[in-house]
């Protein structure tokens, strides 16, 4: 299985591919190369943020407080109230999925040594907006149409990679190579 | 003859006697000049030497390259390394003996403890007098050839001198590992290989483990250090209640070389002779041996897995072998456990061998550079710890297999561990 790095190479690999075509004027190869980009710099930074969870998920029972278990392996946390366990809360089998900004956020918040992740910065902003054009890519509406530029997928890739670097750097201690 | 001390040395009776008794058996060139012969002492071990010249003729049948260095004990270490005879620059040695080349300073011990007949024990120079040798057997060349001889040596002398003539670029840390086992601990530990199946009854160590299929002084040696730091831990956690899936375990790789690794001796120091008869230290032997052979023959055998030397003998790399003996240390308190660890992995599509060396060579974190080589590949402690996780998770159930699911979980969690006892606000 790939991992975040070959979704980075495949980033680039489209964002190059763009703007050749951007130079030559081919509208229809620039918008599909642009997608291409900015979804795979999407996956990548999912991807890397993913795994980090799944490592901490391994950890033996008791590791972690019970919501942030189930926070970490993305289970509902459930209210049991019949049978041995009645009046406990317990990880269901149910999957629930988070976002990933909450993903990143409570990685840097828990393991990040008191530090957290600025929201009003200028990463985050741009994190904000990536995370916008993405969901209008994937849950495309015609009324919700987005006007991509060569500029979306130089951002996103560069979003992608910082905070690949900064979250690496807050929870391992040193940024992962890229 | 003229035989005298050189003024920095100590007189000696016994060996002035032996200086004159292989004089009187070997002729030199010093005789016929009717030169005077100096007795040395080296200034740093005590031992004694003289130099002479003797001629090929007389020598090629008296040298015997096969020193050892316990001379009494027939089941001592062979302590030099294997002729290269096919390495260019032996060729070089033996074309130039051929065409009259002299050679000098050839180290050699008089003794006729053992193999009588070739009293001169050659300990620096042995691809020099192999070329002496087959020059003067295949061409009849004789020359005269300067020898250092040493007398009256003792073991401690003998193996101090074994490790100053071999002390060049090409002879490796595992010949000196191999020489100073023996010296100072004798030949214990390559009787416990033997015992359990590591080397078979004939074997020695390798001198150059790279070059070999066969285990080491060194990974001996790691493996024993391993197997006594996992148990010490293991009841240290048992005492104290601690799960431990909860622990991070830092196996421990034996240095090579001149120096006797510290923890290997603390080990044999504080066991003596005990340490060879712990039955659950032989189990853990025979139970990592049979590993062993079981990730060969499926090598070998198998269809399903390229027949790599690196995949045969994946068992005997550094991290496998100080990972897989943390852990055997460390289940000597949770029987279950132990037992799982002993059990060998039944074969599956996914894992065709006992460690799933490919999996393993292809396998990459998040964390690791581009250019990681996979598991259990590396030496360095990462490796190590890694690697004694993977045996950790196997030991949970009894059928487990090495596949990408339980490697993946092993190294989340090391690396997940390494964050978490580190601490973080709660």
């Amino acid at each position: 299985m790939a991992d975040f790095r070959d979704y980075l190479d495949n980033a680039e690999y489209f964002l190059d591919e763009a703007k050749g075509a951007n130079a030559q004027k081919l509208r229809g190869p620039l918008e599909r190369c642009i997608i291409g980009s900015i979804l795979f710099s999407w996956i990548s930074l999912e991807s890397f943020i993913n795994n980090m969870m799944i490592d901490f998920s391994a950890l033996p029972e008791g590791a972690f407080p019970l919501p942030e278990q189930a926070f970490l392996s993305e289970h509902e946390l459930e209210f049991s109230d019949s049978g041995d366990n009645a009046g406990k809360f317990f990880i269901s089998n149910r999957k629930r999925y988070r976002p990933l900004e909450h993903k990143i956020l409570f990685l840097v918040a828990k393991f990040g040594k008191g530090t957290k992740f600025d929201k009003g910065g200028v990463l985050w902003q741009k994190f904000e907006s990536m995370k916008d054009i993405r969901d209008q890519l994937t849950h495309p509406r015609k009324s919700d149409a987005v006007d991509l530029t060569l500029q979306n997928a130089e951002d996103a890739l560069q979003v992608s990679k910082e905070i690949i670097l900064i979250v690496s750097e807050k929870v391992w201690g040193k940024p992962t190579s890229l | 003859m003229q035989i005298s001390f050189e003024s920095g040395a100590k007189q000696d009776k016994k060996c002035i006697d032996q200086v004159k008794s292989f004089l009187s058996q070997i002729p030199t060139q010093e005789q016929i000049d009717k030169s005077p012969i100096t007795i040395y002492q080296d200034g740093k071990n005590g031992s004694y030497y003289i130099k002479c010249s003797i001629s090929a003729s007389e020598v090629v049948n008296i040298l015997d390259l096969n020193a050892r260095l316990d001379p009494s004990s027939k089941s001592s270490y062979r302590a030099n390394r294997e002729l290269l005879l096919k390495h260019h620059t032996y060729q070089k040695m033996k074309s130039d003996a051929e065409k009259g080349r002299e050679f000098h300073d050839i180290i050699v011990e008089f003794s006729t403890e053992y193999t009588e007949e070739k009293p001169l024990k050659v300990w620096g120079g042995q691809h020099r007098s192999k070329a002496i040798q087959e020059a003067y057997t295949s061409n009849g060349v004789s020359r005269y050839h300067g020898f250092r001889i040493y007398f009256c040596l003792t073991k401690e002398q003998r193996a101090d001198l074994a490790l100053v003539s071999n002390t060049n670029i090409s002879v490796s840390n595992d010949l000196f590992d191999r020489q100073i086992e023996e010296t100072l601990i004798g030949t214990s530990l390559r009787e416990w290989c033997i015992k359990v199946g590591l080397l078979n009854p004939t074997d020695d160590f390798p001198d150059q483990a790279s070059k070999s299929e066969k285990i080491s002084v060194k990974l001996a040696r790691t493996f024993i250090v391993n197997y006594f730091k996992g148990k010490e831990k293991g009841k240290d956690l048992k005492n104290s209640g601690v799960d431990i899936g909860k622990e991070f375990y830092e196996p421990y790789l034996c240095s090579s070389g001149a120096d006797i690794d510290p923890e290997y001796m603390t080990i044999i120091e504080g066991e003596g002779n005990k340490l060879w008869q712990d039955q659950s230290l032989v189990s853990a032997g025979l139970a990592f041996a049979n590993l062993h052979r079981a990730q060969r023959t499926a090598v070998e055998s198998g269809k399903k897995i390229e027949k790599r030397k690196a995949f045969r003998n994946k068992t005997l790399t550094a991290s496998v072998v100080a990972g897989w003996s943390y852990i055997a240390g460390l289940l000597q308190y949770y029987p279950p456990r132990l037992s799982n660890l002993y059990t060998i992995p039944k074969p599956t599509g996914e894992c065709p061998d006992p460690l799933n060396a490919k999996g393993m060579s292809t396998y990459h974190h998040d964390k690791d550079e581009r250019t990681y080589r996979g598991l259990g590949t590396r030496t360095i402690m990462k490796d190590r710890q890694r690697m004694a996780q993977v045996f950790l998770v196997k030991s949970e159930t009894p059928d487990s297999v090495l596949n990408k699911g339980l490697l993946n979980r092993a190294v989340s969690q090391v690396i997940a561990l390494g964050v978490w006892k580190q601490g973080y606000p709660e």
